[in-house]
């Protein structure tokens, strides 16, 4: 963890809010460093205020108010103002930071997962993604903008089939080529079925007719490994 | 929602802060600079933000296409002649009609028979279809000053509102627009009610009223009904002197914009000069064809249409959303076999609202389908040869209705046009 980004992602991932975590001047910070932690390595965020050496990318903007002279003589009794500014301006520069990556894939990708979301691909399919959490959502829409671009196919289909069910083979029928079958590795359960039929529903082109088998391989003859223990005969 | 998820809320932030900081003064100080200053700096930035995201999605831009047409329909006693919104397909239909008797006459003396009016049939397309077919007689009265004829009628096509839109067809090639099929439920449900035997009846006196007896359909067919839609015949005039082209051979003609009163979209409707492109300019209409002379222009004018219902029925229209994935489609150009984007195109129209799709598979074997083409008079341009391939598609509608098969044919029928290789069939289940 070494940008103040960093330790919005972190805090994020812990399970708290932009608003949960402090930014304060680093008393010692390391010129390397732009989060100044006692150790190196710190992997979490929070509680306690994160130390930052704000002139690690932010000099033009902190050096008059981070200056020793202003702020242990010259506003010595603005001591309590300058911690809060400085915090509210780190906050601010935290979220330009994690707008770093606005391009037209990224805003397309979004507004698409916002109209999956008002039910333009259906109510239910709407339910369905609706549950999911946002960075799923969000691979939803950047595979469903894949499909938009290149056209359906058994390639997309696959391409989203790892994306979303990365244990899962996929095979394809050497005989007739518009069959598929799928071993998804996982246990059959309620939602995760509802979430496999979402995920036919949107990248599975008509042509082809797949079969799906959730826990429990099927043999393949000369193929040992799929010979063993519980195999599904069709 | 835009597309900025997890923004800060920096001014709720300062407010929790400000609490925390004990020296009043410095808390003031905290409030005004941080609290104003900075929260407004922060609003901007997102406003910016908010408008680099409209400025990205505004790139992929709407295509152009034909106005929407809605069409309707009344009893001609019904219909107010100051409606802005539907005007009669044919003006002549709010007049009584007049029926030449010696006319008649001459046609039934020489075994043929003779068109009356048109009738409209409040039930399933398919079972007046069934009554076409099977040329069901119905009897009725010709009524003339001194006495009553008995006579007896059937029911044929009535192909003439139809060949109005089929007339669209041409008029969106004439200005370079892609066809969009029109939902007119209430057209394929018009027929023509033909005399075909009188007894008794010299055809001297003029005929006062024909009555007939529909029987069992005596509450479905219904007579002096007027089909209506938003479409308006309108001139305008060459603004200025034409202007030479580079081409040496054609001539521009620009019509100037307060010619076309807001509210409404214009097309051109025919011209006898060989019209190059159609074009609009900063509201001006420019028109580049062969012709030097200025003159006037047939055009139609489409009355944006807000009513969901007039004179006692639905209006229905070819509207579909105006979403950014419509538009991405377009853009992008490709086609989507996956059933999310069937039932994406299908609700992108606005008549989609009373269905919802419940399933769909290919099949090899088709059965005989429900609906019917409402594009049937360019059927060549898109079901070519035999397809191996049927799309069945089930619906299930959300209230019962005698126009529920059309609707659903003509949301059939623009699937056709996406999906070419497979026959689209649709049912109601």
């Amino acid at each position: 963890m070494n940008f103040i980004w960093d330790a919005a992602i972190r805090a994020k991932e812990q399970g708290m809010s932009k608003a949960d975590i402090t930014y304060t001047p680093a008393k010692d910070g390391s010129p390397y460093y732009e989060l100044a932690f006692d150790y190196l390595n710190r992997k979490e965020a929070g509680p306690e205020p994160i130390p930052v050496n704000a002139l690690y990318r932010f000099s033009a903007i902190f050096q008059y108010l981070l200056h020793p002279d202003v702020r242990y003589m010259l506003e010595k009794d603005k001591e309590e103002f300058i911690q809060k500014a400085f915090d509210c301006l780190l906050h601010i520069l935290c979220e330009v930071d994690l707008h770093h990556g606005i391009t037209r894939q990224e805003c397309y990708v979004r507004k698409l997962r916002q109209e999956l979301l008002a039910g333009l691909f259906g109510e239910d399919a709407a339910a369905l993604v609706q549950k999911l959490p946002q960075e799923k959502q969000l691979a939803v829409a950047e595979e469903l903008l894949h499909t938009m671009k290149c056209g359906s196919s058994l390639q997309g289909f696959s391409h989203a089939f790892q994306r979303f069910f990365p244990k899962g083979i996929l095979y394809q029928s050497r005989f007739s080529p518009q069959e598929l079958y799928v071993y998804l590795d996982e246990p059959h359960e309620q939602d995760r079925e509802k979430e496999w039929q979402l995920f036919c529903r949107l990248f599975l082109p008509l042509d082809f007719s797949l079969r799906v088998f959730w826990d429990v391989h099927f043999g393949i003859l000369g193929l040992d490994g799929t010979m063993k223990d519980d195999i599904a005969l069709f | 929602m835009g597309i900025f998820t997890d923004e800060f809320d920096l001014a709720g932030y300062v407010k929790q802060q400000a609490m925390k900081i004990d020296d009043l003064q410095n808390r003031e100080l905290f409030r005004d600079i941080i609290g104003d200053m900075f929260s407004e700096l922060y609003r901007h930035m997102y406003a910016e933000y908010h408008g680099l995201e409209q400025r990205m999605l505004a790139e992929v831009s709407r295509p152009a296409e034909v106005p929407d047409v809605m069409t309707g329909l009344c009893r001609r006693e019904d219909y107010d002649p100051t409606d802005k919104e539907l005007y009669p397909m044919d003006a002549a239909d709010l007049l009584e009609p007049e029926i030449p008797a010696a006319d008649v006459l001459d046609h039934l003396q020489q075994g043929e028979s003779y068109a009356l009016f048109p009738v409209f049939f409040a039930g399933e397309t398919a079972t007046l279809q069934k009554l076409i077919r099977e040329r069901h007689k119905f009897s009725g009265i010709v009524k003339s000053g001194f006495n009553d004829a008995a006579a007896t009628f059937e029911l044929r096509p009535c192909r003439r509102y139809l060949q109005q839109i089929e007339a669209l067809y041409g008029v969106t090639n004439l200005n370079e627009l892609p066809w969009r099929s029109i939902l007119a439920p209430y057209l394929y449900k018009f027929a023509e009610v033909w005399i075909t035997s009188v007894e008794g009846w010299t055809g001297e006196q003029n005929i006062e009223r024909i009555t007939l007896d529909y029987v069992e359909f005596r509450d479905i067919i219904q007579e002096e009904m007027v089909p209506l839609w938003n479409i308006q015949p309108y001139q305008a005039l060459t603004s200025s002197y034409p202007e030479a082209c580079m081409d040496r051979i054609a001539y521009e003609h620009r019509l100037y914009a307060h010619q076309f009163p807001a509210g409404g979209q214009y097309l051109l409707d025919q011209s006898d000069a060989a019209v190059r492109s159609v074009r609009w300019q900063g509201g001006d209409l420019i028109i580049t064809c062969d012709q030097r002379e200025r003159e006037s222009w047939p055009l139609l004018r489409f009355y944006p249409v807000r009513s969901e219902e007039k004179y006692g029925y639905r209006v229905y229209g070819n509207q579909h959303d105006q979403s950014f994935v419509r538009n991405l489609m377009a853009a992008y150009g490709q086609r989507v076999k996956t059933r999310a984007e069937i039932e994406r195109f299908l609700r992108s129209f606005v008549c989609m609202r009373d269905f919802s799709l419940q399933d769909l598979r290919l099949r090899q074997a088709a059965g005989q389908a429900a609906t019917y083409c409402t594009d049937a008079f360019i059927d060549y341009e898109f079901r070519t040869g035999s397809r191996e391939y049927t799309l069945e598609l089930d619906f299930q509608a959300k209230h019962e209705d005698y126009r529920n098969l059309d609707v659903l044919s003509f949301l059939v029928t623009n699937l056709q046009h996406y999906f070419p290789e497979y026959n689209c069939a649709g049912r109601l289940v």
